[in-house]
């Protein structure tokens, strides 16, 4: 995406990082280095809308995967997971042999509905109440198993709960927890 | 039977419901509307997760992706670091199925992502699971009735 000078002063903070930048022609290759430059600047003061707005200017086109992959990862540091999902699409529209950009599309694409099923958990509710009714701080920082209102399992690993109540598949319904220490 | 599942599951607006705890089992002092959540591949059990529509990933004790088989027919991971509440954590973002549970009405199965810290062998990873906003919570309907600790939920 490229942006005209008056688009590009509507965009414009005073003292801005990327201003001089944006000043520039953005499709000069010097412009488009200094655009990353202010990224990595923009990123480091979390100023997001900066870095949002950066991020649309620059014409990924003539850059490099990996410059797109660091950007992702730039946004997803600060929490941007909508700005880092669409460069992950776009990345992987440009870049399609890219893997990491391929993978980014997909652990960053919105979760999906598979679909439904008859709720089939026994004593789900009952164990809802031994939550309630059972100080679960008395196993503070162990794991713990219930099934059906009981306690049934308790161990200092996962691993060696599950050797106490066994690796096969559990019923339905029966709940592990680690209880916070 | 929740107050509203009848209004709320024929209208559409949900397809089951729950009641949720008020704590996350070891932390008595913050409110939370924790959950019954099934993680597939995980020997058929649910674990707790905190509703947190604050949260922009969903986060999942590492010790369950040890001891599980959590990463979904998408069978990707990826390898980035966030920031967790002020601290600077590697980790996996992994597609993974999960099961919303309902005591009332249908379980709803999500394809999400998950944040997975990495850990050291011998580190204990003392914070709940979360379902945020990004990757979950923004892609389903919810609604809560704290008079009865009532969670419904359903698709969009």
């Amino acid at each position: 995406m490229s942006l005209n000078y008056s688009e590009v002063e509507e965009l414009t903070l005073n003292e801005a990082p990327w201003r001089e930048a944006t000043r520039q022609d953005e499709t000069s290759a010097d412009a488009q280095d200094s655009l990353l430059a202010a990224i990595e600047k923009a990123a480091a003061g979390e100023d997001r809308n900066a870095l949002s707005r950066l991020a649309e200017t620059v014409d990924w086109r003539s850059r490099h995967p990996e410059e797109l992959n660091h950007v992702i990862d730039l946004c997803l540091f600060l929490d941007m997971v909508l700005l880092a999902r669409e460069l992950a699409y776009e990345g992987r529209r440009l870049f399609p042999h890219d893997k990491r950009l391929e993978h980014f599309a997909i652990v960053l694409a919105p979760a999906k509905i598979i679909g439904t099923e008859p709720a089939s958990d026994i004593g789900l509710e009952a164990s809802h109440r031994w939550f309630q009714n059972n100080n679960a701080s008395q196993y503070k920082g162990q794991w713990i198993a219930v099934f059906n209102g009981e306690l049934v399992g308790v161990a200092p690993t996962l691993k060696e709960l599950y050797d106490k109540i066994g690796r096969d598949p559990k019923p339905p319904g029966t709940i592990v927890v680690q209880v916070l220490s | 039977m929740a107050k509203y599942d009848s209004i709320l599951f024929n209208s559409g607006f949900a397809v089951g419901s729950t009641v949720y705890d008020d704590h996350y089992p070891g932390d008595d002092e913050q409110n939370r509307i924790v959950l019954n959540v099934a993680l597939e591949g995980q020997k058929g059990t649910a674990v707790k997760m905190i509703v947190d529509s604050g949260a922009p990933w969903c986060i999942l004790n590492p010790r369950l992706l040890e001891e599980g088989n959590l990463v979904s027919e998408v069978n990707y991971s990826h390898t980035t670091k966030l920031n967790i509440r002020g601290e600077i954590r590697w980790g996996h973002l992994i597609r993974a199925n999960v099961i919303l549970k309902a005591m009332n009405g249908e379980n709803l199965k999500v394809e999400a992502t998950f944040f997975v810290p990495f850990m050291e062998s011998d580190e204990v990873w003392n914070y709940p699971n979360f379902l945020g906003l990004g990757g979950f919570l923004d892609r389903i309907r919810y609604a809560v009735d704290a008079s009865e600790n009532a969670f419904y939920f359903g698709r969009f």
